[in-house]
């Protein structure tokens, strides 16, 4: 491209084409981190109900901390890297990372509020975490479709804060939440909120680019 | 008629305020990309763009790599804005 001067519909017609040229970006979001964190959740998940099933020990729920042990890191890692590959931030990218960002934020304090209460001889209120997974994480997927237009995370968003929202009721209820379902529940949350998004997304994208 | 802003009404200029209208930023590998400009030329235009108060150009390191990235600015909005509306009153839509 020079630095030629324009006629009135040739500026029209550059403006139209460069505007076509960045929506292509636009089209594709980065979703390996989002992945990341899914398949570290759901993996984790699996190994303590693995555990859990064969011999249950209270410590097995230690393992949970390795998703922001290993997740954080992973996140950092593979953060810097979207930036610069795509050479663009649009508006979308800066609603999505505020969105996540509150999300991560709100999973380190709600963790130091139940370290104090497991500390202060309240150990079940960690539950509170799995309430956080099914409804702040749901809530967040679907406002992430929103943002995005693509259905699969609304979907799965809405799914996961109902999840929650049942078995808090359940709770409330008496009803005992038993590692044998509600592991398995959290883990299809997980699948549907993310994993199948990404997974059609990317058939999306690759349709488009055929 | 009312006048088209000589800053704008060139090819190069144009295609950098175009883009930078649909996203919030976007580095010099992909503008020069997207625009199929040299590095040379492109320098010289967003710096034009910049003493206009159109642009505003920040310089970072990704990693040991230095980087330029380029928004727009709310005057830089409003120009293009208005260059737009003229265009259509040369055109008549």
């Amino acid at each position: 491209m020079e630095n030629k001067e324009l006629t009135p519909q040739e500026s029209l017609t550059l403006i139209a084409r460069m505007i076509e040229a960045s929506k292509q970006r636009v089209a594709m979001p980065d979703l390996r981190i989002s992945v990341m964190w899914a398949v570290l959740s759901i993996v984790t998940a699996a190994v303590v109900l693995t555990v859990s099933l064969i011999r249950y020990t209270p410590w097995i729920n230690l393992v949970w901390f390795a998703i922001p042990v290993i997740g954080i890191p992973l996140n950092i890692m593979l953060s810097p890297k979207t930036g610069i590959q795509t050479g663009t931030k649009t508006f979308l990218d800066t609603v999505c990372d505020g969105i996540w960002k509150t999300v991560g934020f709100i999973a380190i304090f709600l963790t130091i509020i139940c370290g104090i209460f497991q500390i202060t001889g309240y150990p079940q209120a960690w539950l509170a975490m799995l309430y956080y997974a099914f409804i702040i994480v749901g809530f967040a997927a679907a406002m992430t479709g929103i943002v995005l237009r693509e259905n699969s995370y609304v979907v799965g968003g809405v799914f996961s804060i109902l999840a929650g929202f049942t078995v808090i009721a359940l709770q409330l209820c008496n009803i005992p939440l038993l590692v044998v379902w509600v592991i398995p529940l959290y883990m299809f949350c997980f699948l549907i909120m993310f994993i199948v998004p990404a997974f059609m997304i990317r058939r999306k994208f690759n349709d488009r680019k055929r | 008629m009312k006048e088209l802003d000589p800053l704008l009404h060139s090819q190069l200029r144009l295609a950098v305020m175009s883009i930078l209208m649909t996203v919030e930023e976007a580095d010099f590998v992909y503008l020069r990309e997207k625009t199929e400009s040299t590095a040379g030329n492109l320098s010289v235009q967003l710096d034009k763009l910049s003493s206009a108060g159109y642009l505003c150009i920040q310089k970072e390191f990704a990693g040991k790599r230095p980087r330029t990235v380029c928004s727009i600015t709310l005057q830089g909005r409003k120009a293009f804005e208005d260059y737009v509306d003229t265009l259509r009153t040369y055109l008549n839509l």
